[in-house]
């Protein structure tokens, strides 16, 4: 992971995790899986208002737990701020691999 | 509909203020002004929240909504292209910026028949600075037909500083794995609302933001909290560095 994280400094990215939940519930979760948010190797934004989820499409409406979510997302935005790369998941592991944003950084320039 | 009579009282008497004040018959508005007649800010924004309410239900297409979860795997999620969680993300922000006057509204919409509605109530309500709503909340919390209203019943009571182990005794008997764990999750939470940030940013966002990011576009910006403390703007890192956004997947 800190590898990972450090080629894609290389890369001059930045990862920005966005994490729908407030702040309490952000730290409850952590806790539950054993952590805290000093292990945190990205920053982790908290969109409890849920208005970059709304604004990127994000969100969507699931009957399993509860009504609202927000699906695996993952965009590009270079330095001018133009999107670049989006991948908005249709289930729950459907991410790009840290090589395919890799190479989606490398084609940015 | 229970509120009918109400509301067009409403109306008829708000129209009545605005053609006084249009014809600047101030005298006699303020001659009136204490009596029961005056359209005050509250009933105004009553007649708001329920507009709100009902235009959710009408947009809202609940054989739609049941017959798609049917046939939808539980381990996929609903198309990207179901574009009811806007008309959802749009009634929930509006009746957080009409504020206090979408309470009274919301508490009758707890006993619809309409579950969609039901869910939007429930979960609106944590929102809202509304004390008196904890012991409505607390009976959706153990007595509502459904799970997710009783779920987001527990969650708002707990987030409006009810009682939680009034509510722990209420929903003793709850069977469904995900609501009790949120009965769990109200002790912890000890009272903790939403932060006046949250609900300031969803009150200024604008509804025009929803659902614009494109490809080859610029990306819509955003000045959120850290968890680690601080804030985050995406302009912050224009002309510097790319961004990689990582949306994590979260039920709230």
């Amino acid at each position: 992971m800190q590898a990972k994280l450090e080629s894609l400094r290389g890369l001059n990215a930045t990862v920005l995790a966005i994490d729908p939940h407030d702040r309490f519930s952000s730290q409850f979760l952590l806790k539950e899986a054993g952590l805290s948010t000093a292990d945190l190797k990205i920053p982790l934004l908290l969109d409890a208002g849920l208005t970059a989820s709304a604004a990127y499409g994000v969100l969507f409406q699931m009957r399993i737990h509860t009504e609202w979510s927000t699906r695996p997302a993952t965009f590009i935005v270079d330095r001018d701020g133009v999107i670049r790369f989006i991948q908005r998941a249709k289930t729950f592991n459907d991410r790009p691999s840290v090589a395919q944003i890799i190479e989606q950084l490398k084609q940015l320039d | 509909m229970r509120e009918s009579g109400f509301t067009m009282h409403t109306t008829t008497v708000c129209r009545l203020k605005l053609w006084m004040t249009s014809a600047a018959t101030w005298l006699i508005l303020m001659a009136i002004a204490n009596s029961q007649w005056v359209c005050g800010q509250d009933a105004a924004s009553t007649l708001d929240a329920q507009q709100v309410i009902d235009e959710f239900v009408a947009g809202w297409d609940e054989g739609a909504w049941e017959q798609e979860f049917r046939v939808t795997p539980e381990k996929y999620m609903r198309a990207s292209a179901n574009e009811d969680w806007k008309l959802r993300f749009q009634a929930i922000q509006s009746l957080i910026s009409l504020g206090s006057s979408s309470v009274e509204p919301l508490m009758i919409a707890l006993d619809s028949d309409n579950v969609p509605l039901r869910i939007l109530a429930a979960q609106t309500l944590g929102f809202l600075n509304a004390p008196q709503a904890t012991d409505r909340l607390l009976r959706a919390a153990s007595e509502d037909g459904h799970p997710a209203v009783r779920l987001y019943a527990i969650d708002s009571y707990a987030m409006l500083g009810g009682d939680v182990e009034r509510l722990a005794a209420a929903t003793s008997t709850e069977k469904n794995r995900d609501v009790k764990m949120h009965v769990n999750y109200a002790r912890e939470r000890e009272a903790q609302g939403f932060s006046a940030e949250s609900i300031d940013s969803l009150k200024k966002f604008s509804i025009g933001q929803v659902d614009t990011a494109r490809l080859g576009e610029p990306a819509p910006l955003f000045d959120l909290e850290s968890a680690n403390g601080g804030r985050v703007s995406l302009s912050d890192f224009r002309g510097k560095s790319a961004v990689v956004l990582v949306f994590i997947y979260g039920d709230t």
